[in-house]
């Protein structure tokens, strides 16, 4: 019985399970634009954005996935990202290094914001709820400092940053790059052995020597990096940013929890890593989608696909939460069972 | 003999042990002591550091006073319903987004009737059905309480949004001042805070609710086994927490009639902090209390004006709110902490 259960999936249901979410999404909008008179992918531009779009989800959602998936909810994921790209942005764009460099710098600077709340995590032993609100609260500030009273930082004429993030092969190469250092390092080296024996079992983890203290000031660090340069690529797309202060930060994380949770039912056929990126190319068609159907009808305005997109969240969490319930109900089972 | 000598060794241990455990029993007992005093001193000391600062400053005291009291008030009445949710050990970051949800819908019940009992029912309605809307999601769907606090908080704002496009003018929903200016006064929102506060110590201590609340806080499993419903109680305290914003939402509606996106947008960061600083346990349980809330929220309103005599720009402030808040949640924790790291 119990091996029945844990043997794996037979290939073809596989295959359907890691396509079968994009597949979705994608078949869903494009119904959706076809109904309302358009095309989902009207051109290469279309394309450009649903690019640029994927590596910055893609980037925060493995920043934010590495905590939360050993149960370290961290709160200060979007004030590092708004760290790490203002000062990138600031920086690069002030002594005209470029968009590389940009990304380079957010990159190390969110690796550093991350590495100091791990280190703050660690010897203060607080939960990490406390650690992450009292960051946001630090990070915002600082950004604010920076910007003198949350002036917007932005690019002026120059469109290098803006065509770097819809440049195709340099967001190719941040995605793939991204999900290679993710891939080896959480399944192909010590501390990706010793991140998922925490992430299963943390007493006796710790009780068996592992350090779980090195483990979380690394998770933060890596987590961090990616928010820095989740950060940079969305300043270098819009253009510019407006810093805000009170825990506004905090609702920036919302964009990677569709990809997260359906990476969640991904996951259960192929490789975390690669169920993230699924997850995010399904929730970017959906984005998209968004975008084309906006420019044909005025009211659906991004507040209004905002409310529909959490109402789309919200359906598919209490579906994974409540899996078994409703399979019980959709195959009455339960019916069966009551009537043997 | 022998079996003396060998007894004795063995005795001096345990009387060592013994003495051991008394001494850090002792010591547990004394920060205990402090850390619950902590709070009032310091709210002492910073009304009492403010006061010479404006006396020294030549600001009036009464104005000053009067400023105190009307930001203190939307905090603490927010505060002291999510008292109730915190007790039980869950959480809820997007009780600020509601009250601003809340405070339009009542604002446009309001400027409809024509009457300021609209705009209360209003305020109080709306913020009930929408904390019981985010306990259902979390208790009965068994979502992550982080994922819908952070999910439901841009829901509420994107509505507030809507609504503001929808029925306002120039980015904000207008009320006549002639329906809210009576009402703006100190002693109202003192009078208020005061009979909810009134409220909810009652119920939280002399009831069985609070009784109840505190056990589910210290644990669901023992709770349940005791007879608690854990499900139906989380409902029950989101519900009077909803009765805290819907009051809040209402004091702001007064205190500023022109309400636009950002109204009220540091509330959600002020009672979490201010719940700290009043000395409230986050992770709830049988060491929660009530009367934290009011006691952080004025705690934090002299902060504010403290740090506005000297510096200007409200981002020096939230630094010194964050070292703060970190630090009064350390100080807590020093008499109870494990071998691993908390998750």
């Amino acid at each position: 019985m119990t091996a029945a259960r844990t043997r794996r999936p037979f290939p073809i249901r596989r295959c359907v399970g890691v396509v079968i979410i994009p597949l979705l999404c994608w078949a869903v909008m494009a119904l959706a634009c076809r109904l309302a008179g358009i095309r989902l992918f009207s051109g290469l531009s279309t394309w450009q954005l649903w690019l640029r779009g994927l590596t910055y989800v893609l980037l925060l959602s493995f920043g934010v996935s590495i905590n939360m998936h050993t149960g370290r909810f961290d709160f200060s994921a979007g004030a590092v990202m708004l760290f790490g790209g203002v000062v990138g942005a600031m920086l690069a764009y002030g002594r005209g290094w470029g968009p590389w460099a940009m990304l380079v710098i957010s990159l190390v600077v969110g690796a550093a914001a991350g590495c100091v709340t791990g280190v703050l995590y660690v010897l203060l032993r607080l939960p990490p709820m406390i650690i992450g609100l009292g960051m946001t609260l630090l990070l915002e500030g600082v950004v604010a400092i920076l910007t003198d009273g949350c002036k917007p930082v932005g690019f002026g004429t120059n469109a290098d940053y803006y065509r770097f993030s819809v440049n195709m092969p340099a967001m190719l190469v941040i995605g793939g790059l991204a999900l290679l250092v993710m891939t080896v390092l959480f399944h192909y080296t010590r501390f990706g052995y010793d991140y998922r024996a925490l992430q299963t079992g943390q007493r006796i983890a710790v009780n068996a020597g592992v350090d779980e203290r090195t483990n979380a000031v690394i998770c933060y660090t890596v987590a961090g990096a990616m928010l820095g340069a989740a950060g940079a690529l969305s300043i270098c797309g819009t253009n510019g940013v407006t810093p805000t202060i009170n825990f506004s930060t905090i609702a920036s994380m919302f964009a990677c929890f569709l990809p997260l949770f359906f990476s969640g039912f991904i996951g259960k056929y192929v490789n975390k890593q690669a169920a993230i990126l699924l997850g995010c190319v399904g929730y970017e068609f959906i984005q998209i989608g968004f975008g084309q159907l906006s420019f044909s009808i005025a009211s659906f305005t991004a507040d209004v696909y905002k409310v529909i997109e959490a109402v789309i969240l919200v359906a598919f969490l209490i579906y994974l939460n409540n899996e078994g319930f409703i399979q019980d109900i959709v195959t009455f089972r339960r019916f069966r069972k009551r009537t043997t | 003999m022998d079996h003396n000598t060998q007894a004795r060794p063995s005795a001096a241990v345990g009387r060592h042990t013994g003495g051991d455990r008394e001494a850090r029993r002792g010591r547990a007992a004394l920060t205990r002591t402090l850390t619950r005093r902590l709070p009032l001193a310091a709210g002492l000391l910073l009304a009492a550091a403010y006061t010479a600062a404006a006396l020294s400053r030549g600001i009036s005291l009464g104005i000053g006073y009067e400023v105190i009291v009307a930001n203190a008030s939307l905090t603490a009445l927010v505060a002291t319903g999510a008292t109730f949710i915190f007790t039980c050990g869950s959480f809820d970051l997007s009780l600020g987004a509601n009250m601003l949800v809340s405070a339009l819908i009542g604002g446009l019940l309001g400027r409809q009737a024509g009457s300021i009992w609209a705009v209360l029912l209003g305020c109080l309605g709306t913020a009930v059905c929408l904390s019981v809307l985010n306990s259902l999601l979390a208790s009965f769907f068994n979502l992550p309480v982080f994922i819908m606090t952070i999910v439901m908080m841009n829901v509420y704002s994107a509505l507030a949004t809507l609504i503001i496009t929808s029925f306002g003018t120039n980015s904000a929903v207008v009320l006549p001042s002639s329906l809210t200016e009576n009402l703006n006064r100190t002693w109202f929102f003192l009078l208020l805070m005061g009979l909810f506060e009134l409220f909810c110590c009652v119920l939280f201590y002399l009831r069985p609710l609070g009784r109840k609340q505190r056990f589910l806080g210290g644990g669901v499993t023992s709770a349940y086994l005791s007879g608690i419903r854990p499900k139906r109680l989380t409902v029950g305290s989101f519900a009077l927490a909803g009765i805290g914003i819907g009051l809040a939402a209402f004091v702001m509606t007064i205190q500023t009639p022109t309400l636009s996106a950002s109204s009220g947008s540091s509330v959600g960061m002020d009672m979490l902090i201010a719940l700290v600083f009043g000395g409230m346990n986050m992770a709830g349980g049988p060491r929660s209390r009530m009367y934290a809330a009011l006691l952080g929220a004025l705690s934090m309103s002299f902060l504010d004006a403290l740090m506005n005599v000297f510096v200007t720009g409200s981002w020096y402030l939230q630094i010194v709110k964050g070292i703060l808040f970190v630090t009064v949640v350390f100080l807590f924790s020093l008499s109870s902490r494990g071998k691993l790291l908390e998750r």
